[in-house]
This record gives structure tokens, C-alpha cells and sequence, in this order.
């Protein structure tokens, strides 16, 4: 064939040690064990440090049901490297961003299992509740005018028959929603899922399993919701929502305007 | 309709810039904008490169920076001063910058004790 072999990437012997841990040895049972040898490592070297955070960042390599695992290793070396716990995170949350702006499809499964990670990363604190709400408003607005879906805008960035932001929010809120059970971060859950009603409703008809994933999950955080029958319905409760919290909030909004 | 994203008590003085060229140097990034990000003012400062992708198939990278100010007004100050600062390479690619508040305001703390290792 006129094109060149595939060279191997080369590898250094810590790098592929770091990976046999997480993509071979990962389980619970050896989880202890793998964070003990992990804090071993030069993290003063910072090619060792770029090369342990670049694994720990592409959580879409490892097997779904072992994010949990990643986000308690990520927990406790953030405990003793902030720096590390601190660029992950920043990495990313730009990780979500970048995948909304782009929308492109062959990444989905990767993007499902970065937002995973996240709500994770929250269940073992190293995120707190006011960033996951950051991160679930900026999926359903990010590229919305006014910051407000709405039926009648289009958005070229969210079309009306991409269902995948609401599959986004549902895999984040599944993960992490149910610690939202008292407290400020209950009552902003509730504004959340007033919002993201409201936000379906600005979509077409959704296809069967995305309408299952919704009520599966508005199910097991709020059995007892109020489920909105109609946009106009939910587009006024939202407005009703925002005026109210407009009225508590007082003085001075918005500061420097977001986005661009 | 901001409102919810205003935080009230704590200023979010942690801010990133995103969209930056994947090729771009760190050296030639912190040179166009140093006139707002001296020492007097910036306590943290924290550069990622990107990456040009190798493949057709994959997507360039952009770098991003960040940024923790020491005062509302040097955040409002870079804001209105580089938001949008155009780069271009040699090519005559444009990448236009975005300064943003950081969704993640936290900084790195100094660890009284070193892990043993």
C-alpha cells in the first residue's frame, strides 16, 4: 500500500506501568493499593505529571462502569496534589464546553462519559454542588440567545432534533442529582428541572428512549413533580422562576456578560 | 436573565481564556497580554497548549490559559482589553480569543506536608 506503516507509540516504561494500573489492574478491590502506588510516583517530574493527569483525563478509555473508581482515585490524589485535582477539573469542564460548541456525533460516547466523571467527582467532593448546576445550565444555554432556549429561535449549535444535551443532562443528573435532597442545592435542583423541561419542550417530539431516560430521572429525584403538559406551560413557570429568583437576588445581576 | 449565574457573595476572580491558536507558544501568549496580567495583578497564571491534530480525522486542540486576578477590576480591566484579541499564524488562520469567568474558580493550595513517598 502507498501508505507508511503505523509506527507503535513509543512509550516510557512509568507510562506504561501507570497504564497497566487503570486500564488493567483498576477494580475495587485494588483500589488502595493503586492510589498508594500512584502517590509514589515523581510527581515533582512534570513530564510524569502531564502523563498521569493526560490518563486520568481521557476517562472515556476505561470501562463505563469504572468511572466511579477514576473520580475516588482523582479525590485522593487531589488530597495531596492540588494542583493536579485543579487541572483536571479545569480540563474538564473545557472538555464539555468544547464538545458543545463542536457537536460532533463520533464523540458522544466520550462526551456521556466525561459529564459521568464530573457528577462523580462530586460524589467524592471534589467539585462542589454550584459548579455540576454551572455545568447543567451551560449544556442546556451554551450558544442559546439570551441565554434561553426557546421554540421559536433557532439555534444552529442545538438543533431541535438533536436530543443530545438532554441525554447530557439526564446521565449527569442520574449520577449526581439525588444528593441534591435538602438544602439551597434541593431548591436549585427543582429550578433546574423547571428549566429543563422547559428546555425539551423547545425540542421536536423526542424519540421513545430519550422520553424514557427524562422520566426515569425526573422519576427518581422528584416522584412527586409537577410535570408540565405543554411549552406554554413550562415556559411561564420558568419565567415566574426567574423573576422570583431576579426579586431575591436585588441590586446588581449579571456582571461581566459570558460568552462570545 | 444572568441572574442565576451572578454569584453573589464570592467574586469569581478565577478567569480563562479559551480558543487560543493550538500552536501557540506559551511565551507568545504571555506576551500579548502581558499588559494586563502583571505580577502587581495576577497571583496565578497557568498555560495549556493545544494540539494540531496529526490526522484528518481528528480536531486541532486550542490551547487555554488561566488566570487568578487579585481584584474585580483587573479581571473587568483584561475582560474588556483582550476579549477577542484576534491571533493569526502563518497560514492566516484567525483564532479569536474568549475571556470568560472560570466554570471552576478553585487554585491549586500549598500542601503543608509533602506526601512521603
Amino acid at each position: 500500500p502507498d501508505r507508511t506503516a503505523i509506527v507503535e507509540k513509543e512509550r516510557s516504561p512509568m507510562e506504561l506501568y501507570v497504564r497497566k494500573l487503570i486500564y488493567g489492574d483498576l477494580n475495587k478491590k485494588s483500589l488502595d493499593r493503586i492510589l498508594k502506588q500512584l502517590r509514589k510516583l515523581h510527581w515533582k517530574d512534570e513530564k510524569i505529571f502531564k502523563m498521569v493527569l493526560k490518563i486520568f483525563q481521557k476517562v472515556w478509555k476505561i470501562k463505563y462502569s469504572n468511572i466511579h473508581l477514576l473520580a475516588i482515585l482523582a479525590s485522593g490524589l487531589h488530597r495531596h496534589h492540588s494542583d493536579f485535582g485543579v487541572q483536571l477539573v479545569d480540563s474538564l469542564i473545557e472538555e464539555i464546553r468544547i464538545g458543545l460548541e463542536q457537536n460532533i456525533f463520533k464523540h458522544n460516547q466520550r462526551r456521556i462519559a466525561v459529564v459521568k466523571y464530573l457528577g462523580e467527582l462530586y460524589n467524592y467532593r471534589l467539585i462542589d454542588s454550584p459548579l455540576v448546576f454551572d455545568t447543567l445550565y451551560t449544556i442546556v444555554t451554551l450558544g442559546h440567545e439570551f441565554g434561553r432556549p426557546a421554540r421559536e429561535r433557532f439555534c444552529p449549535m442545538d438543533a431541535p432534533n438533536d436530543f443530545f444535551r438532554i441525554r447530557l443532562c439526564c446521565t449527569l443528573l442520574d449520577t449526581c442529582g439525588m444528593c441534591f435532597d435538602r438544602g439551597s442545592s434541593k431548591r436549585k435542583l427543582d429550578y433546574f428541572l423547571t428549566f429543563f423541561q422547559m428546555y425539551i419542550f423547545t425540542k421536536a417530539k423526542p424519540p421513545m428512549d430519550v422520553d424514557f431516560m427524562v422520566s426515569d430521572t425526573l422519576e427518581m429525584l422528584r416522584p412527586q413533580m409537577h410535570i408540565f403538559a405543554s411549552y406554554e406551560e413550562a415556559n411561564e413557570a420558568v419565567d415566574r422562576m426567574l423573576l422570583e429568583q431576579l426579586q431575591s437576588v436585588q441590586g446588581p445581576d449579571g456582571k461581566v456578560q459570558e460568552g462570545g | 436573565k444572568k441572574a442565576k449565574r451572578a454569584k453573589k457573595n464570592v467574586l469569581k476572580t478565577k478567569i480563562v481564556v479559551r480558543r487560543l491558536p493550538p500552536n501557540l507558544p506559551e511565551e507568545a501568549f504571555m506576551n500579548a497580554c502581558k499588559r494586563w496580567i502583571g505580577d502587581d495583578v495576577v497571583d496565578y497564571k497557568f498555560y495549556v497548549p493545544g494540539k494540531l491534530s496529526q490526522s484528518k480525522g481528528k480536531e486541532n486542540v486550542f490551547s487555554r490559559a488561566y488566570f487568578h486576578m487579585k481584584s474585580m477590576d483587573a479581571v473587568v480591566a483584561f475582560h474588556q482589553g483582550f476579549d477577542g484579541h484576534i491571533f493569526l499564524d502563518s497560514k492566516g488562520t484567525e483564532s479569536r480569543a474568549v475571556v470568560e469567568f472560570a466554570p471552576f474558580q478553585k487554585l491549586p493550595k500549598e500542601h503543608k506536608n509533602p506526601d512521603t513517598r
